[in-house]
């Protein structure tokens, strides 16, 4: 019996001091402090990474719809529906033209376009290509510095998130809607547009 | 018999030791008994481990990872619900002298049932996981056959034992870095045990009957520790400890013996039944392991070795000792366990094929060779030597529905054998094991 107890006080300490550890690198809660509700959102996570693999560098090899069931966070699919629905701007495909796209959350099913796969450049790079190539664009959008910079984020938590950003970002987000079922050509340049975006 | 051999008679009951808790002359039947619950080695669990030939420390990718290396949970990035289910096929061939005698069983069990919950980040992971797992098996038939010169008697020697030894795991991985990862499991053991063992002797003046049946429960507790290093997108290394494992077995047996007397065939002696209750504790060692693997898109290699030195097994808080011979103080050996697997993907389809190889030498370097009865039951115990190291061989497939559900298939197929020779080197007793395992599991990510 003191053994049994001894035992459960270490597997708590365990998961406590797993828990107090997890903050050395892993983050729960989005570096943006400052509007972390907003950035707690998992579904804008698209908004500002392209690709979950921005900010999990270094993972595997796995293509196609194995990358689906190990690689894509499930949190971070809510990201890519919010994203789809936005009018495609993310550029998620699947590696395997023609085949059906994973079920999305609760089974929501197809998305628009051909499912939350493997990012385009992924596919074509390989993950650490698409490690470098992510943070290139989100270094783009923020100034300067990785994901993970402090400067960089307390920088475009100051000067790039302004209440002037959201505006613009509401008003980005109803002209996307009126383009959602536009030409090609137009959603090319919704992205660009997006992509300028800070 | 056999004098020159160092054949000794243990004095004891020995397959009914576990009845006898303060019998500690007989430490060395404790290192047969480890063996024979399956205790010494834990051949793992889940279809894609054992596919690859248990080369799983730097994959370690799923919910396997509380099994294999904690830490691996880090890697896993949907949830997951996973089942499985285990097949097992013995068959046991001993051989005394000019008689042999062969034994075959099967056995069907739950092999795992686990959860793997990732929580959201933003960035590195934090994975929560449950599993409870197979890890062995104490599903033991064998029949020795025997005839006793001294005695003038012919012995069969019938051995029957259920059992399944499950962890229950609760683990968390986490990323310390973008390479590395760390990770921990708090592990419960739990089995129920019976086994019967009858000895009948059939001599020219009188035969004998002798039962012994034992029914136990198994609890413990360990933890396992697991870092991974993400050298490249394509190479990682995991490290896996295992403390020591502290079990406790519990539980009660009866012994009944028979005898008839020819010269007197009127004349019928049955013993009372003995009744005895156990209370064994085990210290199983630490257990340290390494691999790396190599991925590709549409490779997967990984190797894995592990070292236990089983000497440090502890019966009772003391080390198993010898009593056969002084010189030679520990019962059970140390091991290094290779294994290796690759898994192959098909690049236009969500198969994949599997192989792989496991050397896991034997622990223990003591056989025990039969149970007699000469006013009373005796054990002859003697060394052997493996003729052939444990080894198996494995193989397996792999598909993927819709991304989400997972199917696998693995078999592992080997054995071993052992021979005790005499002083001329000349056989004496043999036993020789093959074991074939299927394991199907299922994954849902979700």
């Amino acid at each position: 019996m003191h053994r049994a107890q001894q035992s459960v006080a270490a597997a708590i300490l365990l998961v406590v001091l797993a828990g107090s550890l997890a903050g050395c690198y892993t983050l729960l809660k989005h570096p943006d402090a400052a509007e972390a509700p907003e950035y707690d959102d998992f579904s804008r996570c698209a908004e500002c990474h392209e690709s979950y693999s921005s900010v999990m560098p270094f993972r595997s090899a796995y293509v196609g719809p194995w990358w689906d069931y190990y690689e894509l966070p499930w949190w971070y699919q809510r990201a890519i529906v919010a994203a789809d629905s936005l009018g495609g701007e993310v550029n998620y495909r699947s590696i395997m033209e023609g085949e059906p796209a994973r079920a999305t959350g609760s089974g929501v099913g197809v998305s628009p376009l051909g499912g939350a796969g493997v990012p385009e450049m992924h596919m074509e790079r390989g993950a650490g290509a698409a490690v470098q190539e992510e943070d290139k664009a989100v270094k783009k959008r923020a100034g300067e510095g990785p994901p993970g910079d402090k400067r960089s984020i307390e920088e475009r938590s100051s000067t790039k998130r302004g209440s002037e950003d959201k505006a613009a970002e509401a008003k980005r987000r109803q002209s996307a809607d009126e383009t959602k079922d536009t030409s090609s050509s137009d959603e090319t340049k919704n992205t660009n547009e997006k992509k300028e975006k800070p | 018999m056999k004098r020159s051999i160092r054949f000794i008679a243990l004095a004891t009951v020995a397959i009914s030791c576990l009845l006898q808790p303060y019998a500690s002359h007989a430490q060395i039947v404790q290192g047969i008994t480890l063996e024979k619950l399956g205790l010494l080695s834990s051949p793992g669990s889940g279809a894609r481990p054992y596919a690859m030939g248990g080369a799983y420390g730097a994959v370690s990718d799923d919910a396997f990872g509380l099994l294999y290396n904690p830490a691996g949970l880090a890697n896993v990035m949907r949830k997951e619900i996973s089942v499985g289910l285990n097949m097992r096929f013995d068959e046991i061939t001993n051989t005394y002298l000019s008689m042999s005698s062969t034994q075959s069983s099967s056995n069907t069990s739950f092999g795992h049932l686990a959860a793997v919950y990732p929580y959201p980040t933003h960035r590195g992971s934090l994975v929560f996981a449950f599993g409870v797992f197979q890890t062995g098996s104490s599903h033991l038939e064998s029949v020795k056959n025997a005839y006793l010169e001294d005695i003038s008697a012919a012995v069969e020697n019938g051995f029957i034992q259920s059992g399944t030894i499950y962890q229950y795991h609760v683990g968390v991985g986490f990323d310390l870095s973008p390479r590395a990862a760390v990770g921990a499991s708090f592990v419960l053991w739990d089995e129920s045990v019976d086994f019967n063992e009858g000895i009948n002797q059939s001599g020219t003046d009188s035969s004998v009957f002798f039962s012994d049946n034992v029914s136990m429960d198994l609890d413990g507790v360990s933890f396992n520790f697991g870092l991974l290093l993400r050298a490249s997108d394509h190479l990682r290394a995991g490290f896996s400890v295992t403390t020591p494992a502290w079990l406790e077995y519990d539980g009660d047996g009866v012994t009944t013996a028979e005898y008839t007397y020819a010269d007197d065939p009127g004349v019928r002696w049955v013993t009372d039944p003995e009744v005895g209750f156990i209370h064994e504790e085990y210290t199983l060692p630490m257990k340290f392991s390494g691999g790396l693997a190599l991925q590709f898109p549409a490779v997967l290699l990984a190797a894995d070795v592990s070292y236990i030195d089983h000497s440090q097994t502890k019966y009772n808080g003391i080390s198993i000792t010898s009593e056969l011979d002084p010189g030679k103080e520990h019962v059970l050996n140390e091991t290094w366990n290779f294994h290796v697997g690759a898994e192959v993907t098909l690049p236009q389809a969500p198969i994949r094929f599997r192989g792989g190889f496991s050397y896991v030498p034997l622990e223990l370097s003591t056989v025990e060779e039969i149970a007699y009865i000469d006013n009373g039951v005796v054990s002859v115990v003697a060394d052997f030597e493996a003729e052939r190291e444990r080894k198996f061989f494995t193989f397996g497939i792999g598909g993927l529905i819709d991304r989400v559900l997972m199917l696998d298939l693995g078999v592992a197929i080997g054995g071993y054998e052992k021979v005790t020779s005499d002083a001329g080197h000349s056989t004496v007793f043999t036993e020789e094991r093959s074991i074939t395992e299927v394991i199907a599991s299922a994954a849902y990510r979700f």
